[in-house]
């Protein structure tokens, strides 16, 4: 009896160390994946759009979230002038019935604008089409348009442009569900915002489905829903940005997002120096201070602004913005490889061996 | 079989069906123990069996076994997707940089991507977390 007693207690033992749970966890999550996950995948938004949903009805679900991303970005799409967006630029100095998404949105960027100092701003649109990264339309009939440039635009083009910007020149009414740009020539680029603020949308609806469990990708930006299979937390890889690998991993709390900003996403080179799509509003260029940041949020839509705003800010400026803000980590590489994180984001990360 | 039985009990000081229960426990603590690493083991360190390939028009499923070069046809032109040695790549595609993951794909989850002509890969197999990217439990990857 006394072998019999010393293998429970080993049995008690495994039990406490947690291997029996793991066990578990691990085949709930391999039953869920095989049978209860849906995957619903679109180009949407300038990118791709994967929605996984996990549970009775997450096919329907999973359908309903990615048509109310399609609804979203039908407004905030920059390069459709029957958006709310572009109607926006058609008719700036006037009052433009516009969407709730629309209102949601600007008061989310004007949120960001003032956190981050100007450093995320929404008037930006007129210089990122000089640099030619503005946001093409890849489903319009015969191809995307090619804006891409091979060279920089000159100072006078840049100062031109900068001319532009003023976030202090957009107005909204909320009641009224009306919008101004005070002047022609004023654009907005809603690439910092309009992919976290849809995903978000596409959240909502999955809650609303009765969906407890999903993942959310929007080419590399992510919102994961509720928790993992036994509470674990969700493991999100770091794109290394010089690299085909990863900076490391981070475990991730449930209902949080994380976006990353990187100077490869959208590039020129022009004489050895690479150019990319993330413009400084003070300089009209693209920001110099770091070449990608990650940003976890508890929304996507905040994730996703912040990120920009990080990057152009530096790691330096950016961290602190990371900190000065709750339930907000941050990770910046510099151009040096220099890394930068936020303490809420050291307690999350995982370093891989040999990153910088 | 049952002397050795008998005469292991009375090595231990027990009887026949002591033993017996404390060989089920014991078993059952090492299962226990070991149940995770024997099934990750048994799945395989993130293994591919699939390339599924979508395009503007449609999805198409390529076994990774299938050794070979398969056109798709986007708003650009032609994107050539190679399969070989349980790994597959875009090998040719009229869009520009970036697409995600240029090299190869090897691991479930993978994905790679040429956005302006609507074509993506993606590895899918066992090891894959929710997210879809796999071989260390990852359930997404930003970039």
């Amino acid at each position: 009896m006394a072998l019999a007693a010393a293998a429970l207690a080993l049995v008690l033992a495994a039990w406490a160390t947690g291997w029996v749970a793991r066990a578990w966890d691990w085949g709930v999550a391999a039953y869920e994946r095989r049978f209860l996950t849906q995957t619903r995948s679109e180009f949407l938004m300038g990118t791709y759009v994967t929605i996984t949903a996990v549970g009775p009805g997450a096919g329907p679900a999973a359908d309903a979230a990615m048509a109310r991303m399609q609804e979203v970005d039908g407004r905030l799409n920059p390069s459709d002038p029957g958006s709310d967006i572009g109607r926006l630029a058609l008719g700036a100095g006037t009052d433009v019935p516009v969407s709730s998404d629309t209102i949601a949105v600007l008061e989310l960027a004007d949120r960001a604008y003032r956190a981050s100092g100007g450093a995320f701003d929404l008037t930006v649109g007129p210089l990122v089409t000089l640099w030619g990264f503005a946001p093409v339309d890849p489903t319009a009939v015969g191809g995307p348009a090619d804006q891409q440039r091979t060279s920089p635009p000159t100072d006078e083009e840049i100062a031109a442009a900068r001319a532009e910007l003023g976030w202090d020149q957009v107005s909204w009414d909320g009641a009224a569900m009306t919008a101004r740009l005070a002047r022609p020539g004023m654009r907005l680029s809603t690439g910092g915002l309009g992919k976290g603020y849809a995903i978000d949308a596409a959240a909502e609806v999955l809650r609303q489905k009765g969906i407890r469990r999903a993942v959310i990708d929007a080419g590399g930006e992510l919102l994961m829903v509720g928790s993992k299979a036994g509470g674990r937390p969700w493991r999100i890889a770091v794109k290394h940005p010089r690299q085909d690998g990863y900076l490391g991993v981070l475990n991730v709390p449930p209902d949080t997002a994380v976006a990353t900003s990187g100077d490869y996403q959208r590039y020129f080179v022009f004489e050895g120096r690479r150019y990319h799509h993330i413009i400084d509003p003070a300089t009209g260029r693209p920001a110099e201070r770091s070449i990608a940041s990650t940003v976890v949020a508890g929304s996507a839509a905040w994730a996703d602004a912040l990120s920009t705003a990080v990057f152009v800010l530096g790691p330096e400026r950016g961290v602190a913005l990371a900190e000065s803000l709750p339930d907000v980590g941050a990770l910046v590489v510099a151009p040096d490889g220099t890394v930068s994180e936020s303490g809420r984001l050291t307690a999350i990360f995982e370093k891989e061996t040999g990153a910088p | 079989m049952r002397g050795v039985w008998r005469k292991l009990a009375k090595l231990l000081g027990l009887r026949s069906a002591d033993l017996l229960v404390a060989a089920v426990v014991l078993t059952l603590a090492l299962a226990a123990a070991a149940g995770p690493a024997v099934a990750r083991l048994v799945a395989g360190p993130g293994q591919v069996t699939q390339f599924v390939v979508q395009t503007a028009t449609g999805t198409q499923s390529l076994p990774a076994g299938s050794d070979g070069t398969f056109s798709f046809l986007g708003p650009l032109g032609e994107t050539m997707v190679e399969v070989r040695g349980g790994q597959a790549r875009i090998a040719s595609s009229p869009c520009a940089e970036p697409s995600w993951h240029g090299g190869w794909l090897n691991r479930p989850g993978q994905r790679s991507v040429c956005l302006p002509n609507l074509v993506s890969v993606l590895a899918e197999g066992r090891g894959a977390g929710l997210g879809g990217t796999g071989g260390r439990d990852l359930d997404g990857e930003t970039r």
